[in-house]
């Protein structure tokens, strides 16, 4: 039986790594950078960074963790790029295929309109809000957790996370007639108090 | 205590990152990273030894600092790569659908364009494919495909051109949301036994696809076993053979000089007169725009290929 050389098994290790994690990268970046062409573009490049440091990264207790800190840094330092392209681009951005998409997901709950305005303020925050809310509530991350993620402080995490919810829910609110006559009375989006943690 | 507002945003999320399709995580996967398994230096000690060296020998040393900002086409490879199967299947099908986009598909199926060369560099896949009467060259990244067509004979013996590009930008973003710029020209081989024809294409992708790059595809005589295309700057870039044609493409305008060709009688180099090729796109006012885009406007500035043809 043929034993693997030392270069062939780091090869295997992180073609397993890459299989266990690139799907979460890529829901992670589709969430945070809001385009999915766009989060393919950013996990490839951020798995060939790790590739290029891969005799380091495989070495560490957390090695998804690192790959995640890539993306996130990955995904902020192109905001501002993306966020012109997004404004040169902006039917693209909404097209009807989108609109299809977020009614189809918000169908699943009865909610269609709500649903639609809360992905809207979502897609309207800053993208370092936007993935403090990603980390935070689609991750699961801890603030300690969020805060090595974003390479911030855990101060840092909560006001981010309380502005960008309080963000949301202005921006919800700020089309009061358009949500009075659509969303239900029950609804948080109308209602919802912010936890400030 | 969860309030409401922190619950929706959960069921948001987790609701929006199911619409993830699945061939988008197999393509991002399908990339050849090669992971870096042992210490290299870093470009930072390789030019202080560099100049280290300089000053202690008195040498003139010239040194270019590659990749100091973001790599544009980042995996790509100056030799080929081997092609996945998931890879493969992902380009092959943006490609057929791309193609069928174009004006020279008119009145073809797909089953009639069949591929004859697959080049692989990383995640970039270029596949050629004739149904004929066309060839239709289509270059696909994790987040695009660019098709060039190319219609032959045209009743008097000589080839003529039409290039259409259109970009497919991916399913979220949907179709068009991007532009190419085009020059192209042809060069002929002066050796009936080796490179016959290439025709050397710039284009121009937008920033967030790659930037420009430079695509070489060309026909070759049956007894060539390999091409190593020699670059302007000098850089080997070695082409895919098969079928009758050779592949081969970079990231960037640099030109080509000539080439290195194998055969079972040993290796010759073949030289070409690039004067016949136009300049690498430069917002040239006398482009014209082309009309065969399936999306987005191209830019086509084209040499006189025919011209150059014997």
């Amino acid at each position: 039986m043929k034993v693997p050389s030392g270069k062939e098994q780091a090869r295997e290790e992180f073609e397993k790594f890459v299989g266990s994690c690139a799907a979460d990268l890529l829901r992670t970046g589709y969430l945070v950078v809001w385009d999915l062409a766009a989060a393919e573009d950013l996990v490839q490049e951020c798995l060939f960074r790790v590739a290029r440091r891969w005799h380091k990264v495989r070495t560490m207790d957390h090695p998804t963790a690192y790959a995640r800190r890539i993306l996130i840094n990955l995904a902020l330092d192109s905001a501002a790029r993306r966020s012109r392209q997004r404004s040169e681009l902006a039917h693209h951005d909404r097209s009807a295929l989108q609109d299809r998409l977020d009614i189809g997901a918000a169908r699943q709950m009865g909610l269609i309109e709500s649903r639609m305005e809360l992905a809207h303020a979502v897609a309207a925050l800053p993208p370092r809000q936007r993935a403090a809310l990603v980390l935070r509530y689609f991750e699961d991350l801890s603030e300690t957790e969020t805060a090595e993620a974003l390479g911030c402080s855990v101060g840092t995490v909560k006001s981010t996370t309380s502005r960008a919810l309080e963000r949301v829910r202005q921006v919800i609110s700020s089309a009061p007639e358009r949500a009075d006559s659509l969303v239900p009375e029950h609804s948080s989006i109308r209602n919802g108090a912010i936890r400030h943690d | 205590m969860i309030n409401q507002l922190e619950k929706d945003l959960r069921d948001l999320f987790a609701s929006r990152a199911s619409t993830v399709p699945a061939d988008a995580s197999t393509r991002v996967r399908g990339a050849s990273f090669h992971p870096r398994v042992g210490h290299r230096w870093s470009p930072k000690v390789t030019i202080g030894s560099l100049a280290g060296l300089a000053a202690t020998t008195g040498t003139v040393v010239s040194v270019i600092v590659l990749g100091s900002a973001q790599p544009a086409f980042a995996g790509w490879t100056a030799a080929p790569t081997a092609l996945s199967s998931t890879q493969g299947t992902s380009a092959s099908q943006s490609c057929q659908s791309q193609i069928m986009q174009s004006p020279e598909a008119a009145g073809t199926s797909s089953a009639d364009w069949t591929p004859v060369d697959t080049d692989t560099r990383g995640p970039y896949t270029v596949l050629v494919y004739q149904d004929g009467s066309a060839d239709a060259t289509c270059f696909n990244g994790p987040s695009f495909s660019v098709v060039n067509a190319e219609s032959s004979g045209n009743g008097n013996g000589q080839r003529s051109q039409s290039n259409s590009v259109g970009i497919d930008r991916g399913s979220s973003a949907g179709t068009g949301s991007g532009s190419s710029t085009v020059s192209v020209g042809t060069l002929v081989g002066n050796d009936s036994n080796g490179v016959t024809q290439m025709t050397v294409s710039h284009l121009d992708l937008d920033s967030a696809s790659g930037g420009a790059y430079t695509l070489v595809e060309g026909q070759i005589a049956s007894g060539v076993a390999g091409v190593t295309l020699v670059r302007s700057d000098g850089e080997d870039v070695q082409a895919t053979t098969g079928g009758g044609w050779l592949v081969a493409w970079w990231p960037g305008n640099e030109g080509i000089s000539s080439a290195e060709v194998t055969t079972s009688s040993g290796q010759a180099s073949e030289t070409f007169d690039t004067t016949t090729l136009p300049p690498p796109p430069t917002g040239d006012p006398s482009c014209s725009a082309s009309s065969g885009s399936s999306s987005g406007p191209a830019q086509v500035c084209s040499g006189d290929p025919a011209a150059a043809l014997p």
